[in-house]
Formats: structure tokens, C-alpha cells, sequence
């Protein structure tokens, strides 16, 4: 039965994820608290296996919204698993996948399950609402509704 | 409650809307005030209408303090329009995590998510190859400006 001290420990690595990588835009903490085999269960389109697949996938999305900024709502924990329900927000400047900057703001929506071991997070399943940012900045055509973060 | 009593609210809600398709266990196990923070387009209603044969598959719960997040697999078959694709009748399966806030035993708050582009990318609509040729020129952080190659997405 993990302890509570040991629960608070394992959200506090999850929790020097987003001060040191997200917002702190420091990459090289992405070693020091991902494992090299880090196994992502969601991973975005085109990403490839373990953590070397996935750091080009944090890089574009902190390069392509240079003021990306996360901001934790919840945190559970249970076992050795660590859920955060989080929202980020962030200014398309650079190019994303293809499409030039727009300058449109995006806000995300997350909610990510990281099994953590020791001081590493070591597996994710991550779900968030990048199917609407993507629409919003024009990388994947809207046929028949609009993404609901274009404002009126 | 109890962890485990939240855990099996959470438990039965899931299973009779999923798996017995039994709308009315709403009444009994979510308050009427209860609030769903859903901001995304493609809502769990379109999907649902779009997988007939839609079954969860809860893989892990994870409990503390008055919320219950729930890690499960949600799987159908493509066989109505989803977001302008037409059926493809290919069998899909998701990743979903789900936060419910739990109070008097019943469910006051939910907060939904789901592997989406994964859902887009399986009924054919994301075409993967493309987006991995821009992951594997991806910038470093750095102020430098790439040219790029149009993304093509198949619609």
C-alpha cells in the first residue's frame, strides 16, 4: 500500500514536469525525470517509441507556442499511478507541422496518467483536446462544425 | 465515502451507460446539478453515434479525496459519419481518461477526455506519414525560422 508520503512524492516529479520543462522550458530535465524507455500509450500523430520519439514532439509544441504556459487543476494519486487534469494555453507564432504562424491563441485541455517509479515518470496515457487546436490553426480541415475555441 | 464506495459509484455509472445502454441509472448515480466541463467539439454523444457497437473497457481506477479518475478503452466499429468522414467500418479503439468529482454518492462533477487524433488517425482522416516527416525535422528551441512542406490531410 503506498504511503501518502510516497503518493505527494510521486505527483512532486510529475509536478517538476511542468515548472522545469513546460514553463520552465528547460530540456534538460526531460532525462532526469522520463525514462530513456519511456512507454507513451497516446502518442501523437507521426511520434515515435520511447523518450527519444517523444522529445521532438514536446520541442514543437513549446517552439510552435513560445509562450506555451500549463497550469495544473487536479492531481490524483494512487498505486504507483499519477493523474493531472491541466490546461495550457499558448500563441500559434511559429510554424506548426506545415502551417505558418496564425497568432491565434489556443487553450488546451489535458488529462494525463503518468505511472511514476522511483523519481521518473516511466509510462503515459495522455488525452487532450489537440484535435481542436489543430482544426483552430488550420491543420486539420473542419468540415461540418467548428472548433469551439474560436470565439464569437 | 470511502474510496472504494466512490470507486464503485464511478464503477456502475460507467457500466450501465456503456455496456447495458441503461440511460435511466443517470437519475440515480449523477446529482441533476451535476456539471460536465466538456469543452470539445467532437462530444462523446457524436462519437458514441458514430460507434454502434460502442463497449468501455475500464483498465485502471485511480481514487483520492472525493474524485475518481478512470483510465479505459473505449472500441467500436466506424459505422456512421464521424466529424464529415464517411463509414469506414474499420474497428477503432481509444484510450479514454475521465475525472468524476463524487459527493453523497453520486456523481456531481466530470470531467471527460479522449485519445481524439488517435480516433481521427484510426478512421483514416490523419495521415500519420506526413506528420511524422515534420517530427523528424522538428525544430530545436531556438529563435531559428525552418521552411516547411504543406501538411496533406486526407478529408
Amino acid at each position: 500500500m503506498t504511503t501518502f508520503e510516497q503518493l505527494e512524492e510521486k505527483k512532486i516529479v510529475v509536478r517538476r514536469w511542468v515548472e522545469q520543462v513546460f514553463n520552465g522550458k528547460n530540456l534538460a530535465a526531460v532525462d532526469e525525470l522520463k525514462i530513456a524507455n519511456y512507454v507513451d500509450w497516446t502518442p501523437f500523430p507521426g511520434q515515435g517509441p520511447a523518450l527519444k520519439g517523444f522529445k521532438p514532439v514536446l520541442q514543437l509544441f513549446l517552439h510552435s507556442f513560445p509562450d506555451f504556459c500549463y497550469t495544473i487543476e487536479d492531481e490524483l494519486a494512487e498505486g504507483d499511478l499519477v493523474v493531472f487534469r491541466g490546461a495550457w494555453r499558448g500563441t500559434h507564432q511559429r510554424d506548426f507541422m506545415g502551417i505558418p504562424p496564425t497568432g491565434r491563441e489556443v487553450t488546451g485541455q489535458r488529462i494525463d496518467t503518468f505511472r511514476v517509479i522511483g523519481d521518473k515518470m516511466v509510462e503515459h496515457w495522455g488525452c487532450g483536446n489537440e484535435l481542436d487546436v489543430m482544426q483552430l490553426i488550420g491543420a486539420i480541415p473542419t468540415e461540418h462544425h467548428e472548433s469551439p475555441l474560436v470565439s464569437n | 465515502m470511502s474510496l472504494e464506495e466512490n470507486k464503485s459509484i464511478v464503477r456502475r455509472f460507467l457500466e450501465e451507460i456503456f455496456s447495458f445502454r441503461n440511460l435511466t441509472a443517470i437519475d440515480e448515480l449523477v446529482a441533476p446539478e451535476a456539471i460536465d466541463h466538456c469543452k470539445q467539439s467532437l462530444t462523446l454523444w457524436l462519437i458514441l453515434s458514430a460507434l454502434p457497437d460502442f463497449r468501455i473497457s475500464i483498465k485502471t481506477m485511480i481514487a483520492e479525496g472525493d474524485r475518481v479518475a478512470v483510465i479505459s478503452t473505449l472500441s467500436g466499429t466506424h459505422q456512421g459519419a464521424l466529424m464529415g468522414i464517411a463509414p469506414s467500418n474499420k474497428p477503432v479503439s481509444i484510450v479514454k481518461a475521465d475525472i468524476f468529482h463524487v459527493a453523497q454518492g453520486r456523481i456531481v462533477e466530470i470531467w471527460q477526455n479522449g485519445d481524439y487524433i488517435g480516433l481521427m488517425q484510426q478512421i483514416g482522416a490523419v495521415n500519420a506519414q506526413r506528420l511524422t516527416y515534420h517530427l523528424q525535422v522538428a525544430p530545436e528551441l531556438s529563435t531559428e525560422v525552418k521552411t516547411s512542406v504543406p501538411v496533406q490531410i486526407r478529408s
